[in-house]
């Protein structure tokens, strides 16, 4: 296919404490002049149907998310109890937040049918940005669908303490207030360069729904390969095993939203999660390891980490030269441990691959600040477009030098020209969270039309088996 | 007149007024690194109109810069760091950072304590006073003295906290304002913080009028137990693997003075 598409609707912006106000920003890159689309299912013909989006998406994710939660066992829930729902931000912010959002409602409604109780909260945890979730809970109507009954949950907020297996971690107090936790996630890929999909379902344990230090051990203390047991120790802990009630996952592709699932034992789901991410994901960051050169341009209401392309991170992204689901690889290129082991030369004290070759440049259109992030304009040449986006990176506590090495841009056209210049490529991939597909220039699309049939081969025949065993999952599964 | 900024605004319009080196800062950043210092340019400040007297700043302040007067949060301006927790956390939106163009101590009701300050300007002297010492505590705390400790302040290494414990900052709160950590995301230093405090047989205090600005103790690659491989290695996890990594790096480090470059001092 050389065909040239209309471009794909970038994510909406939206006020924030993060990001500049959406009317400063003066184009998005799907307006740029020569900007095509692809849709997953033009790379992989062979992608899962989605049933989001689609005609009447949300409605199907509420139906799909009832129909899912037909398998689940209510019966323990009494009359005077009560039920934390706990969704961390990360799910919300995807794809507009509409397809989690619909699940939610779904939930919460099924809950009130099924149980006689009648106190069904909502708890939004977060990342490293406090005030994120409450953004998210008034910007998608969950305080009205909840009634009053959802609340924000940040890193820094009250902890409890949790003792488990490897000794004692704080859990944060707000999710664990209840007699009943009902545990709501995605199969995203996301940060896969932390989590490696090991034990991927557990993960928002020892991460979204725990306090600062018990997420900075699982950033900064143990080996990727071990750190996700921080997770998988809380959830087994008898602390979270009294309250655990069920679990309701999206299992999502690059393209939206594959199916919904549910159900009481986790451990179980998990291996499904994980199962449904590699197969979903595992060719589109093959495919996007191979690029040769190209200049990425960030555009979404995202940190700049968490910007995507075809729902790739632009840091999963600058670590996909070498393939971070293979176990054998210790260290991905860009993690928080492996910028810790980057010492002040820049000289690394364990072998850390290097960022993906064929990422030369990046512009950054429209990101949002509010995680540590400083390591990647130091080792990619990148642009800032626009007064008020220089001015709040370069008020960044959480990124004090980034304006150091990133340059600013009077406007997105002229940065793009002189990275495509400097990059010597004309191959733009544009991470701006777009819903289906990625979009990108025209040279680009044609590139990945061409390397996409080989990659899908190499994935089906070589790594998906692979990626299975080194986890303990059946092909079946 | 002020060093440059780096925000680089100079250079987005010809014929301008915004000035980067000459010294005209029009709105300089939050902090700059550069002779392993950061220089602190804004402060977090109370709006009395909004305050609702919660009191959850001041319990997530990491340098327990805010305390409770008259129902009313205020704020220590010569120990807030601008990492903007509070500013987060505040339920009613009542904080906002400011230029620290004027800093006052509430306390003794003085005006003008400093203008932009810097944390860690000590530093370099505790390093270089003690630095076999400090490099000899980052093993024992199971980290590579050369190791990046802080990602959001660019340029704190294991053994500037290292050195700055063994110069007697041994408080988590004394520790943000003596060499920088938990000035920016407030999290991901963490777990170093509280393993070289540990392996300095130093007991953390609790935090102030029953507030979680911290919550001590942490795990390690050390936590996972042989047996684990066994246990749960069919999932997936590595322990041996991470674990022979993790101890190579801790054996690359030399805590021979003679032999680490001084070019950061
Ligand atoms: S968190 Fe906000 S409302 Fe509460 S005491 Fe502090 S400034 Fe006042
Ligand atoms: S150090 Fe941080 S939390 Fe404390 S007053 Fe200053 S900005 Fe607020």
């Amino acid at each position: 296919m050389s065909e040239s598409r209309s471009t794909l609707a970038p994510a909406l912006l939206r006020p924030s404490l993060y990001g500049v106000a959406p009317d400063k920003v003066a184009m998005r890159a799907a307006q740029v002049p020569g900007m095509t689309s692809r849709l997953t299912t033009d790379l992989f013909p062979d992608s899962t149907p989605l049933i989001y989006p689609a005609l009447n998406g949300k409605n199907n994710v509420l139906e799909a998310t009832r129909k899912a939660l037909e398998a689940v066992n209510l019966d323990q829930v009494e009359q005077n109890d009560t039920i934390n729902v706990v969704v961390s931000h990360s799910p919300l912010a995807m794809m507009n937040g509409e397809p989690m959002t619909a699940a939610l409602k779904a939930i919460r409604e099924v809950l009130l049918e099924r149980t006689p109780c009648r106190q069904v909260r909502l708890r939004v945890t977060g990342g490293s940005r406090f005030r994120e979730q409450a953004e998210l809970i008034t910007h998608l109507g969950l305080d009205k669908i909840f009634e009053g009954k959802a609340k924000p949950v940040a890193a820094l907020d009250r902890g409890v303490a949790i003792d488990t297996e490897i000794g004692r971690l704080w859990g944060l107090h707000k999710v664990y207030d209840s007699t009943w936790l009902f545990h709501v996630h995605t199969s995203d890929l996301r940060e896969v360069h932390f989590h490696r999909m090991l034990d991927r379902a557990l993960k928002p344990f020892g991460m979204a729904y725990a306090r600062g230090e018990t997420r900075s051990a699982f950033h900064m203390s143990m080996g990727p390969r071990s750190a996700m047991f921080i997770c998988r120790a809380i959830f087994q802990s008898e602390f979270v095993q009294r309250r655990y009630l069920a679990s309701c996952f999206l299992l999502v592709s690059p393209g939206g939203v594959a199916e919904v699932v549910a159900g009481n034992d986790l451990n179980q789901l998990g291996e499904r999660v994980t199962a449904s991410a590699l197969q979903e994901f595992g060719k589109m960051i093959q495919l996007m390891g191979e690029i040769d050169s190209c200049v990425a341009v960030l555009d979404a209401p995202m940190p700049v980490i968490y910007c995507t392309a075809a729902a790739i991170a632009y840091a999963a992204f600058a670590s996909a030269r070498e393939d971070v689901l293979d176990l054998d690889v210790a260290l991905p290129a860009f993690s928080t441990l492996s910028e810790s082991l980057l010492n002040h030369g820049g000289n690394p004290l364990a072998p850390i691959p290097p960022i993906h070759p064929g990422l030369r440049a990046c512009v950054q259109n429209y990101a949002w600040r509010g995680s540590p992030f400083s390591t990647l304009p130091k080792l990619i040449p990148t642009q800032v477009v626009g007064k008020e986006q220089v001015e709040m990176f370069a008020g960044d506590s959480q990124n004090i030098s980034y304006m150091k090495h990133a340059r600013p841009a009077e406007s997105l056209t002229q940065a793009i020209a002189t990275a495509c210049a400097e990059a010597e490529t004309d191959k733009i991939l544009v991470f701006d969270n777009a819903i289906g597909g990625l979009n990108c220039s025209q040279s680009m699309a044609e590139y990945l039309d061409a390397l996409a049939p080989a990659v899908s081969a190499k994935v089906d025949r070589d790594l998906m088996p692979r990626w299975l065993s080194q986890r303990g999952i059946a092909p079946k599964v | 007149m002020r060093e440059c900024d780096w925000t680089q605004l100079c250079k987005l319009n010809s014929g301008n007024t915004i000035c980067g080196v000459s010294a005209v800062v029009v709105r300089p950043g939050n902090g700059e690194t550069g002779k392993n210092v950061k220089t602190v340019f804004f402060k977090a400040v109370v709006d009395v109109e909004k305050c609702m007297g919660c009191s959850i700043c001041t319990k997530v302040c990491p340098t327990t810069a805010i305390f409770m007067r008259a129902r009313f949060a205020v704020v220590e301006e010569y120990r807030c760091s601008g990492c903007r927790a509070c500013v987060q956390a505040c339920p009613f939106q009542a904080l906002t950072l400011e230029p620290t163009d004027k800093v006052t101590d509430p306390r003794a009701s003085v005006a003008l304590v400093r203008p932009p300050w810097t944390i860690g300007e000590e530093k370099a002297a505790w390093v270089s006073q003690r630095k076999a010492a400090a490099r000899e505590l980052c093993q024992r705390a199971g980290l590579h003295p050369d190791q990046q400790i802080c990602m959001c302040t660019d340029d704190l290494l294991a053994e500037d906290v290292a050195a700055a414990v063994l110069a007697g900052k041994t408080q988590p709160d004394d520790l943000v304002l003596a060499v920088g950590l938990r000035s920016g995301c407030t999290v991901l230093c963490l777990s170093a913080l509280f393993r070289i405090l540990k392996a300095a047989g130093i007991e953390t205090k609790s935090p102030p009028a029953n507030g979680w600005n911290w919550y001590p103790g942490t795990p390690s690659q050390d936590s996972f137990p042989d047996e684990f491989d066994a246990k749960y290695g069919a999932l997936g996890y590595r322990f041996s693997e991470d674990k022979k990594m993790m101890n190579q790096v801790l054996s690359s480090a030399s805590t021979d003075q003679t032999e680490i470059s001084d070019e950061r001092l």
